[in-house]
Parts: C-alpha cells; structure tokens; sequence
C-alpha cells in the first residue's frame, strides 16, 4: 500500500501538477522537499523526546524508540539536503546560502548525524545511551536559538508561497504519503532494536543457564 | 535546595575549584598548552587572511570565534584527561560530594582556562593582524567570556558523560561543536557589529542571545545532569 | 597502632541478594546473596574473569546492579540513595586514584574535604596521621606524582582509610608493596576489623590472605562456588580455594 502510495506521489509531482511559470522542473523538487523536511524535524523532535523520557524513567524501549526516530528522521534529513541544493542551484543560482531554515536544518542533521555515529561506533551500554539521549535533549532545543540567531543574521527562504489547487493537491498527497512511509519505517526500526534487544537478554540468559 | 544542602554543594564545588586551580597553578601543563596553541592558531590566521586593513578588520571576529572554538574543546578535553591519569576521577565519584558540584566546578575551571588563553590569543591576533582593539576591549571581552561560558557550560557535562561512557576522545569536540553554532554565530556577527564591519550594529541584541544561550544551557545541564550520571 | 578509639565500636552488615550485573551479553556476576559481617574480613577469591572487580564495583556503587540489592545494616542502596553508602565507603583499586601534581598530605586534605570530614584534631593532623600509619610520615610533603608504587599504593591505602568507613573494599590492596608494607597493611586492616568495619579484600596472594581472612568467598564465571568460615574442615585457605575452583568445574 505504501508502495502505491510513493508511485502515486510520483506520478502526481512530475506529471499531474502543470509546469511552474518561473522554475520549470525544477519546481517539482518542492512536493518532495517540503514534506521530507517536516517530517525530518518530526524524527528528531521525537528523538529527543524518547530520549527525555529515557533519562527520566530508564526504560530500554523509549532509547529504542528515539533511535529509531533518529535514523529515519536522518534519511529524510538526507532527502532534504540532497533535494535543497538542487532547487537553490535553479533558484538562487548557489548551491547553498547562509540563510536560517538551511543552517538550522544542517545544524539539527549534524547533530543527529554524531548522535547516530555514537549510538554505531560507541557499543551499546548505558552510559552510551544516555550520552546519546542528553545529546538529543540539549540538541533540540539548541536549534531554537540556531534559528532565532540565523534569523537575525539574515533570511530569505521563500515563504507564504501561493500554491494552484493542483500543486496543493500535489503537495499534501505527498505529504501524507511521506507521514505513512515514516511511521512504517519507525515502527519497523523500532521493533528491529527491541527484538535485538530481546535477543540479547535471550543470549544472557542462555549463556547463563549454561555456564 | 534547602539551606544546607546549597552550603554543602558550594563547599564541594569550592574544594574540587581549588584543587583544580591549585594542580593548575604547579603544573601550569594547560595553560601553557593552550596558550601556545592559541599563539599558534594566531600565526595561522595571520598567514591566511592578512591583507589591507580593512579585511583584516572584517576576519577578526571570525578567527577571534574560531580560536575560542579550539582553545575551548582544547581544555575541556585536557581537564579530563587529567583526571584519568590516575583514575583520580573514580575517587571523586567515589566520594559522597554531590554529582552536579562536580560538574558546576569542573564547568567553572574549563570557563577559567577559556577565557585565560583568549585573554592572551585577542592580543595577540590583534598584533598580527594589525587591528587596533583596544576602543572595543570591554565590549569584545564581555562577549567572549559570554561565549566561553556558553561553550564551559554545553562541553562539561557532555565530556563527564564521555568520560563514564569511555568513547573515544576525538568524538568530543565533534559532538560540542554543533551544539555550540548559536555561541558562534552570536560572538561572530556581535564582534562584527562592536567592530562596525556589518550593516547590523546592535552588539548588545547579540550578547543578550548569548547570555539566553547560556542561561539555557546552564539549566539544561544542570536539570538534566543527575539522571544523566545517575547509575 | 594509634587509630583505636578515634572511631566508635559499631559493627556493620553488609548484605547483597541475588545480585546481578551483565555486561551487554556477557553475565559477569549471576544472582550473588551474602552476608559479609563487621568484624570479619572476608577473602574474595576466584581466576580472572570471576567476577571479582564487578562485585567490588557493584559494592562500591560505581557500577550499578542489572538485577538484585545491597543494603548496608538493614537499609537497602535502592532506598537509601548511593550517596548516603559512599561516604561509609573505603575503596582500595587497580588504580591509585590520586594527583601526582599534589603532595600526599594534599591529596588526603582534599579527600577530606570532599567528604566532609571535620575532626577535633584538625584535617591535617588527621591526614598526617593516616600518613604515619600507612609509612608515609616522611614523604607527606612531597608530589604524589614522584612516588614509586609501592609509595602509591599506601597513598591510596590511607584515602581509603581516611574516613574510618564502615566497609572496607580492598582490590588487590597489595599491590606494589615490599614486604614491610604488606606488614603495616595488614596490621590496618586488622585494626579497621577489630572495630566492627565490613572488609572484603581480593588479592592472588594466598599467603596473606591466608593469615587476614576470617572468611573466604570464591567466585567463577560470575558464580559463587564457596562462601563460608576461612578455615573450615581444618583445610588451609588455598586448598580450599583449590577444591572449590576445581569443584565449579566439574
């Protein structure tokens, strides 16, 4: 189903929606663009928000859950900033700029991007996941102040921009198409750490009945 | 925190303080390191950026932030590694002193041990660079203790909990710097605004953000340190 | 010995049910109950890889238990808080834990004050004294960092004494010293057992071991094999840790 979901959005981004007047195909980016960056914030917001519950109540299945949200949230991160350039080259005629929504968005991956290189490289013990989850929990709130500094600095992301209803149309399929494929993909990574997880303990104690 | 319990917390905040500054002050290792580091970074930039007067002006703030970067996750880095070197920092987990003075005193050290070597490297960078920063020295140190303090506070506890989940040392500064772009961009575009080179001259609408920056991280450390440590 | 009598005569229980610590897969300690009485020093023997340095860093509260409890004189850890059980702690380890760029007298000051100690006869005159006992008289006002060993090791022997704690946890607390050193050890820990203290001590020398225990708990594969009187059935403290080894085999 979500397959024909992704093949629906496809076919609605680069066939159904008419070209754009000034962007041309480049336009079409956008219908991926904008609902992968939503739910990229959405991976990492709930990252960190397992991650709290984590330090507060110790519980192997809510570090579970913010790993899983921060991979996924890490693919869509990618989509984002593979997606984000190659529009800004049409746009802007720069792969990048120093405005707020790029530097927040690049700010907020790398920061997900070590908490996932620990999580990989740092083993599985406790005191590393709780490195990770105080990494989630002083990172997100973190990006308010990236946004509201870069804000200051400078800005010209486009916004309150006037859509067709085709493009509209377009627009939210994908997103929700994308918000399917997230929650299938996190409960999958989810379920992936927990039954690790549970193999694990299984191994204890079968290793310890056997010694 | 009731009466003696913030006595008892300050008192061993002051004893790991001054033991810290006492080991400091016989060994001078830090500071000396930092201080030489800092020289070093200096000529760097001055290699890189010197130009006319006016680009020099406009790197200042730039090579100011990225030296106070450095120097940071330089000490913060070192003030650990002196605690391993005996596994002293077991006997100081060992002892009944309260987990978040550990941290506000080592946090206090590596602010001191920051501000020290930019205290010598702004100088220094100003000679090389052939800028004239003395008009602008309060304004410029209020913003780089605000900045050091705002790296003191975001680089501690992340190396206390390095240290417990004995990742590999060259993952610290790695993990700070992200957390610390808002200090970065603030100091930079403030020193930017004290030193006139930007269209934007509101230094003190940076500082502020540093100090929210700071108050935020500083309660988010200190909220969230004792779970964090806690076994 | 002039330690008698700064301390009073209390004697404690330490008590540890079905305690549990696995390292990621690997269980290095399974479900381990005791009772380790005051006045009594207890040998904790077994190969490498026993468990014996979880159990001492579980006991210590810097590791915490997978599974299970300790409780020190009837108040479990888990209720207590960690803090309120380190400052009644004593812990002797691999490392000596201590500052080389700081004299020994400094170190133990600064030990002292960490743990609020606040003696009638002065921090320093207490410092000093725990530095005669321990044969550092002579070298108190030197760098810690210049010390030998041995030096060391009756350093760190004196910060675990320092506060005249209610357990004892000694991880091969012999590490490094000559044979006087051994000597004045043993006469500590005698004296700390003679005033109602928890000793639990792990050393491979049987020897010494043999003369200091008054109990023997021998561990293999994180599993206890013995735990009883040191001396039991008139066999000596290795042979019995011979045939409990070689019986948790079988």
């Amino acid at each position: 189903m979500a397959a024909a979901g992704l093949f629906w959005a496809h076919w609605l981004a680069f066939v159904y929606v008419p070209m754009e007047g000034t962007m041309r195909a480049a336009q079409r980016i956008f219908y991926f663009h904008l609902p992968s960056a939503w739910l990229c914030y959405v991976g990492f917001l709930l990252c960190a928000g397992a991650s709290l519950l984590y330090l507060l109540k110790q519980q192997s299945r809510h570090d579970a859950l913010a790993l899983a949200a921060a991979e996924v949230g890490l693919a869509f991160g990618v989509i984002v900033l593979t997606t984000g350039p190659l529009w800004a080259r049409a746009a802007w005629g720069v792969w990048w700029r120093w405005e707020p929504r790029l530097t927040t968005m690049a700010v907020l991956f790398l920061i997900f991007a070590c908490y996932w290189l620990i999580r990989s490289f740092g083993g599985d013990s406790a005191p590393v996941r709780k490195f990770g989850a105080a990494l989630a929990v002083l990172g997100a709130p973190n990006i308010f102040f990236v946004h509201v500094a870069v804000t200051r600095w400078r800005g010209d992301h486009p916004n309150n921009i006037q859509l067709e209803p085709s493009m509209r149309v377009a627009l939210y399929s994908t997103l929700l198409v994308f918000m399917v494929v997230f929650g299938l993909l996190v409960r999958l990574r989810y379920r992936v750490h927990l039954e690790e997880r549970a193999a694990a303990a299984l191994s204890r104690r079968l290793s310890r009945l056997g010694a | 925190m009731s009466a003696p319990r913030a006595a008892r917390f300050g008192r061993a905040v002051w004893v790991i303080l001054r033991k810290d500054l006492k080991v400091e002050a016989r060994s001078k290792e830090t500071l000396a390191t930092l201080a030489l580091f800092g020289a070093v970074l200096a000529f760097v930039f001055a290699f890189g950026f010197v130009g006319d007067p006016a680009v020099n002006l406009q790197v200042t703030p730039g090579a100011l932030w990225a030296g106070l970067l450095f120097v940071g996750s330089l000490g913060v880095g070192r003030t650990f590694a002196r605690e391993q070197e005996d596994d002293a920092f077991t006997a100081l987990t060992l002892s009944p002193a309260p987990r978040a003075a550990l941290l506000a005193a080592k946090a206090l050290v590596n602010f001191g041990l920051t501000a020290g070597a930019m205290a010598l490297l702004t100088p220094l960078l100003a000679l090389l660079l052939h800028v004239d920063l003395t008009p602008h020295a309060l304004p410029l140190a209020a913003l780089l203790a605000l900045g050091a303090a705002g790296f003191a506070l975001v680089g501690t506890p992340l190396a206390v909990l390095a240290v417990g989940a004995r990742l590999p040392e060259v993952l610290l500064p790695m993990v700070t710097f992200p957390l610390v772009t808002p200090v970065l961009i603030c100091g930079v575009r403030g020193c930017a605004a004290q030193l006139g080179t930007s269209v934007d001259d509101d230094v003190w609408a940076w500082a502020q953000m540093l100090l929210a920056f700071d108050l935020a991280a500083g309660v988010g450390a200190f909220l969230l340190f004792d779970s964090m440590v806690s076994e | 010995m002039s330690g008698v009598g700064d301390a009073p005569r209390a004697t404690h229980e330490l008590r540890v049910e079905r305690l549990t610590r696995a390292f990621g897969e690997h269980y290095a300690l399974v479900e381990l109950s005791a009772t380790f009485r005051g006045g009594e020093v207890c040998a904790l023997l077994g190969p490498n890889g026993a468990g014996k340095s979880t159990l001492m860093g579980l006991l210590s509260t810097l590791m915490s238990p997978t599974e299970g409890e300790i409780s020190l004189d009837g108040r479990p850890l888990s209720v207590v808080g960690a803090r309120a059980l380190r400052a009644l702690i004593g812990f002797v380890g691999h490392h000596t834990m201590v500052y080389g760029a700081l004299t020994a007298l400094e170190n133990l000051v600064f030990f002292g004050e960490l743990y609020g100690l606040r003696p009638a006869e002065g921090l320093e005159a207490l410092a000093l004294r725990r530095l005669d006992e321990v044969g550092l008289a002579g070298a108190a006002r030197r760098a810690a960092g210049g010390f030998s060993r041995g030096m060391a090791q009756r350093l760190s022997l004196a910060r675990a004494l320092l506060h005249d704690p209610a357990v004892l946890l000694l991880d091969e607390p012999f590490t490094g010293l000559d044979q006087e050193g051994i000597a004045q050890a043993e006469a500590l820990i005698a004296d700390r057992r003679a005033r109602g203290a928890v000793v639990i001590a792990s050393s491979h020398d049987l020897g010494v071991m043999e003369r200091l225990s008054d109990s023997l708990l021998v561990l293999r594969g994180g599993r206890r094999v013995y735990h009883g009187p040191a001396g039991a059935g008139g066999l000596s403290l290795a042979a019995r840790y011979h045939l409990s080894v070689a019986g948790g085999r079988a």
